[in-house]
């Protein structure tokens, strides 16, 4: 009697409320309400908002951003991090157009570009699983090296614009909508049946709440994680490559920051510092969210330069929430 | 009996890693002597004076947090701000005294901001100060978009000479962060606070258990950090006569490194100011090196770079073998046949 009665006890204490689910934003829903709140409020308020080419030009951003935080979300699920993607975003956009420059065709310079960003997943993997070093540190050391790289490559090419057919290609439409926020849409139901029907993905959240435990179930830890910063370096690659011929020429700001909007864009879509979750919706949508925020910035004629500050600030105050939820949940 | 060997001096002093690093820098300092005439030149030993004073200073700070097992990566863009807050004041017609305060408080509150958030909100320290990085670096640049590219450039000759002012002809703020090491040095060996900290690093739980108050340390070791920082950057600002935006820009790698070299993990529980020292001064030589030998700075990020990786690919290494596993075990061939 009193043992049903404190089992029912625990389970409506663990009954989630509504809009707080598992982790911050974990809850797509209410997430998918607050970006649709900052858009009214925008929209309603100022007037250069709601135009077509604005939108389009968030949207067309955001999708190129949503490229490279592909792997990012699931090098995050297995609790790894992988901060150097916005160097490789860099390198690989760079060598792509230098190859170009000196005459390559298109094919095989993006070929040879995304092997380099693979070749420092791997690495990065690699350097990870073996000799079981911290992530953040290791990836911290790659982002020096690879923006070094990057930025040698760009020095070199001193500013010179990338042939026309390479410039054109984040122009590319399909279906009257730019390339890249159609593989958006693809993307983000793919990853809504991976994440739903995988063993994989469960696999990965598993590593992420317990690698100890996943291991001895025979998980291969090792190979999965390697995997994971493979594609998370390819997929900055990607990205980079459609930066790199939207910005028309080499630029060594390029990417610059970009780590830490993924951070707190992953963050807000769900994932957690502390493993074992993380969903591609949720991370475009977070990617959405802030470019929301910054372009409103812009829209209230907020200093430019104060932006680093509110990215800073947001970084903060989601790891801040991701920390104490995590506390409260265990 | 015979079997038992006495523990060699540096071992029981923790001093291996701290006298390889002095070798290594004494090494390179012959190798540039002697391929570069420039290095021994007394302009070139000055200007390497006041590059290793800041950077040691800053160093000690830092080399606090890491035996705790934390670090800061927000003392590049801290030294910054400090610098240009007592600029500032000093620009508003402040005594010098209370200038130099303003600089010292700005970067200790931030440290105590990081404290805060770290040690008793529980939250990832790395991000956490690479957030009030970026905050910061956002503070500077809105402060100074009024100001020219050169930022603030004519102090009064009091505040100047707190950065000028020599002895013997060594640089004066050198042979202070020097005492000021020293100091930490026989704080962290001789006294039972300082024992206090190495031992919180090595084990957190057993030393909580022992009655060690974990969040406050953390709090306070964050505000020396920031302290410390600021200091750092009062003094360069009044050593170069100059409060730019550009200041500590990327030294939190370089410090960060140096203190890994130096002799401390980030996993905590080890590490000596001397390491510190050590480190500074291999960076700092290694930095002039590149400079002596006219190599392009973006090869400086990939070295720098490269050489953070090797440092913890040799610190992951180290603390495998530290749990008991053998070198094959370590370097063979089939990672899935490895025991965990």
């Amino acid at each position: 009697m009193t043992v049903t009665q404190r089992l029912d006890d625990t389970t409506t204490r663990k009954r989630k409320p509504l809009l707080a689910g598992n982790g911050f934003g974990s809850n797509i829903l209410a997430l998918a309400l607050v970006t649709l709140a900052v858009f009214a409020l925008l929209a309603l308020t100022r007037q250069n908002f709601a135009t077509w080419q604005n939108l389009n030009s968030i949207l067309f951003g955001v999708s190129i951003d949503f490229l490279a935080i592909v792997g990012f979300t699931y090098v995050m699920v297995m609790r790894e991090i992988d901060l150097s993607v916005g160097s490789v975003f860099a390198f690989t956009g760079t060598l792509t157009g230098a190859l170009l420059v000196g005459g390559w065709g298109f094919w095989p310079a993006a070929g040879v570009a995304l092997l380099a960003a693979a070749a420092i997943g791997f690495v990065n993997g690699f350097l990870v699983v073996r000799f079981n070093i911290n992530s953040l540190m290791l990836t911290i050391g790659s982002m020096l090296l690879v923006r070094g790289l990057a930025n040698v490559l760009a020095n070199d090419l001193g500013g010179q614009t990338y042939p026309r057919a390479f410039r054109s290609l984040a122009r590319t439409n399909l279906f009257d909508i730019r390339i890249t926020i159609v593989v958006m849409v693809l993307l983000v139901l793919l990853a809504w049946g991976f994440q739903r029907r995988s063993a994989l993905y469960r696999k990965m959240c598993f590593i992420g709440e317990n690698v100890k435990s996943a291991t001895v179930h025979g998980i291969q830890v090792g190979t999965i994680k390697i995997l994971a910063f493979v594609a998370s370096a390819v997929t900055a690659g990607i990205a980079g490559i459609f930066t790199a011929s939207r910005i028309t020429h080499a630029d060594v700001r390029m990417g610059l920051g970009l780590e830490f909007v993924m951070v707190t864009a992953a963050i807000i879509g769900g994932a957690s510092l502390y493993g074992g979750r993380g969903d591609l919706r949720g991370s475009a949508l977070g990617l959405m969210l802030l470019a929301l925020v910054l372009n409103g910035m812009i829209m209230y004629d907020i200093e430019p330069v104060f932006q680093q500050f509110v990215i800073g600030a947001l970084l903060i105050a989601t790891v801040a929430f991701d920390t104490v939820l995590n506390r409260r949940s265990q | 009996m015979s079997s038992i060997r006495k523990t060699p001096f540096l071992r029981s002093a923790r001093l291996e890693q701290e006298t390889l690093t002095f070798t290594v820098v004494i090494l390179l300092a012959l190798v540039l002597a002697v391929i570069s005439p420039a290095f021994l030149d007394p302009n070139n030993l000055a200007s390497l004076q006041t590059a290793v004073a800041p950077n040691l200073i800053v160093a000690l700070g830092m080399m606090t947090l890491f035996m705790i097992g934390r670090f800061d990566l927000s003392v590049g863009a801290v030294m910054g701000i400090s610098g240009i807050a007592s600029a500032m004041a000093l620009d508003a017609g402040m005594p010098v005294p209370v200038a130099f305060a303003a600089g010292i408080m700005t970067g200790a509150a931030i440290g105590a901001f990081n404290g805060l958030l770290v040690a008793y909100l529980g939250i990832n320290h790395l991000i956490v100060t690479l957030g009030v990085l970026y905050m910061t670096r956002g503070v500077i640049e809105v402060v100074m978009s009024g100001q020219q590219l050169g930022g603030f450039t004519s102090f009064p000759e009091g505040f100047s000479m707190l950065g000028q002012w020599g002895f013997g002809g060594l640089s004066g703020i050198f042979l202070f962060s020097l005492i000021l090491c020293i100091g930490f040095e026989c704080y962290m060996r001789l006294t039972l606070p300082g024992r206090k900290l190495l031992f919180l690093g090595g084990n957190p739980a057993a030393a909580e258990a022992m009655g060690i108050a974990r969040q406050r340390t953390e709090f306070w070791c964050f505000v020396l950090s920031g302290g410390l920082a600021a200091l750092a950057g009062v003094l360069i600002t009044a050593r170069i006569g100059m409060a730019n935006r550009y200041m500590g820009d990327g030294l939190e790698m370089q410090i960060f490194i140096a203190c890994l070299i130096g002799g401390g993990s980030i996993a905590g529980g080890k590490g000596s100011y001397v390491g510190a020292l050590a480190g500074v001064l291999f960076v700092t030589l290694l930095t002039n090196a590149f400079n002596l030998l006219l190599v392009p700075s973006e090869w400086q990020a990939v070295v720098i770079g490269a050489v953070l990786v090797l440092v913890l690919v040799a610190d992951g290494i180290m603390v495998l073998r530290k749990r008991g596993r053998p070198w094959r075990n370590i370097f063979g061939l089939w990672p899935s046949r490895m025991a965990t």
